[in-house]
């Protein structure tokens, strides 16, 4: 399946070095599904979104990349089978007595096996959560609680279905085949704009 | 892949001494990351998904019908013994 990917990223007048060095590697705290080069999937909305909310006050770029999902993505939003095996790793480190099911974070079932080098896939993609306590995917506006975002999801499918906010990290930089990572925001930064 | 992981996972605690374990466990513990719950996120994409998944028996001590923080103290003393 191809993929069209976005990364928002800050505006500091520099587009060419970006199309040529990019795609960006996130090594911060927000990076929850470790250490890895994200993106938006399919959706430039949810580019825009994540440039107010991470750079306000700030003008922001959005990349466009295309990549193609492959067996080397752990795939958490499109296959069941990898979401019920991710579940089966954190019941097994519960189980193995390291950790609660009250203290384990998602980003530390990552770091676990790629420490060890034993992650042996070179993407994820999974349902975007910046954070469950605080921000959420959704637009921060909104200010909602997980259990109201629950019922925000129940009342409000027509507009999840059109925007679903998928993230998709890249271990390494040209995993799932990227290519063609150009500006596509602002428009006085694209090609064909003369 | 992902059987793989797991494979690996259940040797890997099984063969590595626990006080090795913790020790790693607890160098991954101070990585500071603003990411959810990995639970709260299941809980989160299972109604998202609208999917059910059977409830895994976790073993482990209950003490007062509710989970102690000794547990993990509880299970290494167990294998030391």
């Amino acid at each position: 399946m191809n993929l069209s990917l976005y990364q928002t990223l800050e505006d500091l007048d520099n587009a060419d070095f970006v199309e040529k060095n990019g795609p960006f590697k996130c090594e911060t705290s927000k990076a929850w599904l470790g250490h890895g080069y994200y993106f938006w999937d399919t959706h430039i909305e949810l580019g825009h979104w994540w440039g107010k909310m991470a750079y306000p006050g700030n003008e922001y770029m959005i990349c466009k990349g295309h990549a193609k999902l492959d067996s080397t993505c752990w795939d958490l939003h499109g296959n069941g089978e990898h979401r019920l095996q991710f579940m089966e790793i954190c019941n097994e480190l519960v189980r193995s007595g390291l950790t609660t099911k009250s203290k384990l974070l998602a980003s530390q079932v990552i770091s676990m096996f790629i420490r060890k080098n034993k992650f042996t896939y070179k993407a994820i993609r999974a349902l975007g959560v910046y954070s469950i306590k605080d921000n959420t995917f959704l637009p921060k506006e909104l200010n909602l609680t997980l259990i109201e975002r629950v019922r925000f999801i129940n009342k409000n499918i027509a507009y999840l279905d059109l925007h679903p906010p998928i993230q998709v990290c890249l271990i390494e930089k040209r995993a799932l085949s990227l290519t063609d990572y150009k500006v596509v925001y602002p428009q006085h930064y694209c090609d064909y704009y003369v | 892949m992902s059987i793989n992981m797991i494979n690996w996972l259940k040797e890997y605690i099984q063969n590595t001494p626990p006080d090795v374990l913790k020790k790693e466990w607890s160098e991954i513990e101070e990585i500071q990351s603003e990411s959810p719950l990995a639970f709260e996120y299941l809980d989160f994409l299972d109604k998202w998904y609208n999917l059910h998944y059977p409830e895994l028996e976790i073993q482990c001590i209950k003490t007062n019908n509710s989970y102690s923080p000794e547990i993990s103290g509880f299970f290494f003393a167990n294998i030391a013994a």
